[in-house]
């Protein structure tokens, strides 16, 4: 309760400006020459990354799903003199698990010593987060419990005395609301102390263990103080080892555990085997007197000793709500008769949000950028007599890309990500995977593959690091390499202004918009067809095996903050993925200027590339310069559309012998765009061949090389490289095939 | 493997008590007994780690659409599990 007070005490000091200004001094990512390392640890989506935030000034992502984090980044804050580097670390049920995820969170508190290690814990589900604390507290007691979302539990009717807490963990205890900052004060105070402190601290210990496992952990714990008498956590390494910690076994091979001892840094590796094969040795003699259930004894006890602690410290207020929302969406949401429509309509009206929405944003920007400034700045290259070709590099080639990428990319996407992200906010993602759980595990795939592929539509190669949640192998390479089926922000632009272009276009005009929008959502579900073939197909085949085990978390609904994740969606996504796709734009706008004006035998060489692949484009029902677009755009899928738009000048061009090739005649309008597209050749089989082909072709570089480094091997990377590109060879040249029957 | 299930049901109908956490429908309550044996490894560790241990009490939430896989209110956390491996849960209902 005094706690309570305190914190709001300290509010009043933490909202004025010069408080701010005097002590916490947020400094990004310049992290070198800091005084103490800080690590955030604790459950998943506990708000370890909002607290990262908050201390850094940073924008980590955050999202209301377990998972959010699956690799550790660093930040760091000057408060009171001290230079504190932080490290956010991604989310773990306890330090035991084999997941990829967890093992980076446990290694960094282990190997990596941080001096203080935040434990960052939820106030509505405290107990369970206990288990986690007490296992953190056994290998590292420079801790801090920092209850978080204490504004939710105070709505759940549940208050936390911080004292009781306090006194049962021996480690300093502090109640935050870190979405809004509340709390943060403390929480640096608790920092500081722990971190200038040289007293050791005596962390409360769970393991007063039953007789018959004690007595041989003690055993073995004498022997590791013995070989490596620094080690500060022996007997929880003494559990470990007897426990058959394999990762644990061969950080100690390896000598990762006897660096950890002052002055041992530069050891040989005679010394390291010496130590290591005499430890080892015990605990097999050991393992032998062990009762068969000492695993589950150690994690029951640890759950009982977190359960009396929780008991003390959770003060529930008797009432339970009568109208609970959480229960109320999910019976929307996940309702049998409503949750399967329910999520078709909200990511139809997402799409069709923004198909409409960005129509008008799209021709403001073209008519200013390409209307506008780029006779502007053609007309002022003449005036200041710079050689055509000079002007025409810069400006027809890497300026004009530039502006065709922006203006058809950044409205879609300032409207997509932002709605995108606030559904991830709310907590509906983790309702989307246990809606379609049982298709995946028909395809035999895992039930979070769902949630790989919903960050596959923001980008493939995120959706593809995101895949670390998926803890069997065997259903993570299954997710990788149907990533590329979730059709990625680079493709959303084509695929929406085609959809506008030649599908809208059959229908009259107020349909227009739903109907495009239509195809689009259209094309994005054959993605997920395709997603569960491939899945199916993979794990009948080369991947074959069982499904493996599932375990989800559902977390509580949680209203987003309107304007504060509209912000950030804008500046981190929309803007960090419009940057990505200008630099690209920028050396393929030079390419294709170089490609076009560039003559071989009188003709330019792009014209050669054209014709030389017109042939395959025929038999694919798209076109040769579809083609030399998709060549030039390997690296990035962004700019498929406007290298084809100037490759279809040019050739114009060069019919008219109007000279000076590779240059947009006076499209003065979006609209405009149509025409141009049909007097390149453009008809409706085209326009259908090219979105699907948009859908199914091989990843962009980033990606595979993302995949390469995620699998670490080349023939998963190749795999996931030419799977797709073979098979939108086969259904475009199928659908080819058929139209023309 | 068949027979072996065939055996335990027959045991626990005569306990007249529900005895699987998947034979439970939503609404319903129980308090963990174990987990079975053939259970073992990460997959053990997993449900433990999510408050699976014997003593927690559980109670059954919601069913997907397509009735696979259940959310389990645990130790305030709503966990959703599959099938196959609920009824590797042994349990003892509460009224
Ligand atoms: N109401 C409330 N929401 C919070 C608070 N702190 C974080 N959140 C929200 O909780 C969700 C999870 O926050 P994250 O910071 O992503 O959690 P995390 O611990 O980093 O999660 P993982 O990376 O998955 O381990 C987000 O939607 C946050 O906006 C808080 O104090 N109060
Ligand atoms: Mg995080």
């Amino acid at each position: 309760m005094s706690s309570f007070n305190l914190s709001s005490a300290h509010k009043n000091c933490e909202t004025c400006p010069v408080h701010d200004k005097l002590n916490l001094q947020k400094l990004g990512i310049n992290a070198q020459n800091s005084d103490f390392i800080v690590a955030l640890a604790g459950n998943p989506n506990t708000g370890k990354s909002t607290i990262f935030n908050a201390l850094t000034g940073l924008r980590q992502h955050t999202g209301n799903w377990t998972g959010k984090t699956v690799s550790r980044s660093e930040g760091s804050f000057v408060f009171h003199d001290h230079k504190y580097k932080v490290i956010d670390l991604p989310g773990t049920y306890s330090l035991i698990s084999s997941s990829l995820e967890e093992e980076i969170a446990r290694n960094f508190v282990l190997f990596g010593k941080p001096d203080v290690t935040v434990i960052v814990t939820d106030a509505t589900r405290l107990e369970r987060n206990l288990n986690l604390v007490l296992q953190m507290l056994e290998i590292s007691s420079r801790a801090i419990v920092c209850v978080n979302l204490i504004d939710e539990a105070k709505k759940n009717g549940i208050t936390i005395d911080a004292r009781a807490l306090s006194r049962d963990l021996g480690v300093p205890v502090v109640l935050t609301a870190a979405r809004d900052e509340t709390g943060m004060y403390d929480l640096l105070s608790a920092i500081e102390k722990i971190a200038v402190s040289e007293d050791p601290i005596k962390a409360r210990t769970i393991f007063d263990l039953p007789a018959d496992i004690a007595a041989p952990v003690h055993e073995l714990e004498v022997h590791i103080k013995k070989e490596l008498p620094n080690l500060p956590n022996s007997k929880w390494l003494a559990i470990r080892l007897l426990d058959n910690d394999v990762s644990l076994t061969e950080a100690l091979q390896q000598g990762e555990l006897t660096k950890m001892q002052p002055g041992e840094a530069g050891s040989s590796k005679g010394i390291k085997n010496r130590y290591t094969g005499k430890i080892l040795e015990a605990a097999d003699r050991l393992k032998a007197r062990l009762p068969k259930d000492f695993h589950d004894k150690i994690v029951e006890r640890t759950f009982i000793e977190a359960g009396k602690i929780a008991e003390k410290a959770v003060i529930k207020s008797g009432e339970k709500r009568k109208f609970n929302l959480d229960i109320f969406l999910d019976k929307i949401f996940i309702s049998p008769l409503f949750g399967y429509p329910v999520m078709f309509l909200l990511f139809a009206f997402m799409f069709w949000l923004t198909i409409a929405g960005a129509n008008v944003p799209s021709a403001f920007l073209y008519d200013i950028l390409v209307g506008t400034v780029h006779p502007f700045l053609k007309t002022g290259a003449d005036q200041l007599q710079i050689p055509w070709w000079l002007s025409g590099f810069f400006i027809d080639g890497m300026y004009l890309a530039t502006a065709w990428v922006i203006s058809v990319m950044l409205p879609p996407m300032a409207i997509f990500f932002p709605m995108f992200t606030l559904l991830e906010d709310f907590g509906y993602l983790p309702r989307v995977a246990f809606n379609m759980d049982s298709l995946f595990k028909k395809a035999g795939a895992h039930g979070k593959q769902v949630m790989t592929m919903m960050m596959g539509f923001g980008c493939n190669a995120a959706g593809v690091v995101a895949t670390r949640i998926i803890d069997s192998p065997r259903e993570r390479l299954i997710a990788i390499i149907t990533n590329n089926f979730a059709i990625c922000n680079g493709r959303w632009p084509t695929q929406i202004l085609i959809a506008s272009l030649f599908i809208g276009a059959l229908v009259p005009a107020h349909l227009a918009g739903f109907v495009s929008a239509m195809a689009v959502v259209g094309v994005a579900l054959l993605g997920v067809l395709l997603t569960f073939i491939i899945s199916w197909g993979l794990s009948n085949t080369v991947l074959k095996g069982q499904a493996s085990v599932f375990s989800l978390e559902l977390p509580p609904y949680r209203v987003p903050k309107f304007w504060q994740t509209l912000y950030k969606s804008i500046i981190d996504r929309t803007l960090f993925v419009l940057w990505r796709a200008v630099v690209f734009a920028l050396p393929a706008g030079a390419v294709i200027w170089l490609i076009s004006n560039i003559q071989i035998g009188g003709m330019p060489v792009a014209e050669h590339m054209v014709d030389f692949l017109d042939p395959v484009g025929w038999f694919l029902g798209l076109n040769g310069i579809i083609l030399v677009a998709y060549i030039v755009a390997i690296p990035a899928n962004e700019i498929v559309i406007p290298t084809v738009l100037m490759l279809i000048v040019l050739l114009t061009d060069a019919q008219n012998h109007t000279g000076n090739a590779g240059v947009i005649f006076e499209t003065d309008s979006i609209e405009s765009l149509g025409t141009l597209l049909r007097n390149g050749g453009f008809t409706l089989l085209t326009a259908i061949n090219l979105m699907l082909f948009s859908l199914i072709h091989n990843p962009c570089s980033t990606t595979i090389y993302t995949i390469f480094k995620e699998t670490k091997s080349v023939k998963w990377t190749m795999v996931s490289t030419f799977l797709p590109i073979a098979l939108g060879i086969l259904v475009t040249a199928l659908i080819a095939m058929f139209w023309r029957m | 493997m068949m027979f072996d299930i065939f055996k335990r049901k027959g045991k626990e109908i005569l306990d007249g008590s529900k005895a699987l956490l998947s034979e439970l429908i939503p609404g319903q309550t129980a308090t963990i007994k174990s987990i079975s044996d053939d259970c073992q490894g990460v997959e053990r560790q997993r449900l433990m780690d999510l408050g699976f241990v014997p003593g927690s009490l559980v109670e059954v939430e919601m069913r997907s659409p397509w009735s696979d896989p259940t959310a389990y209110r645990i130790k305030g956390g709503l966990i959703a599990l599959r099938k196959n491996q609920a009824c590797k849960i042994q349990i003892c209902p509460v009224q």
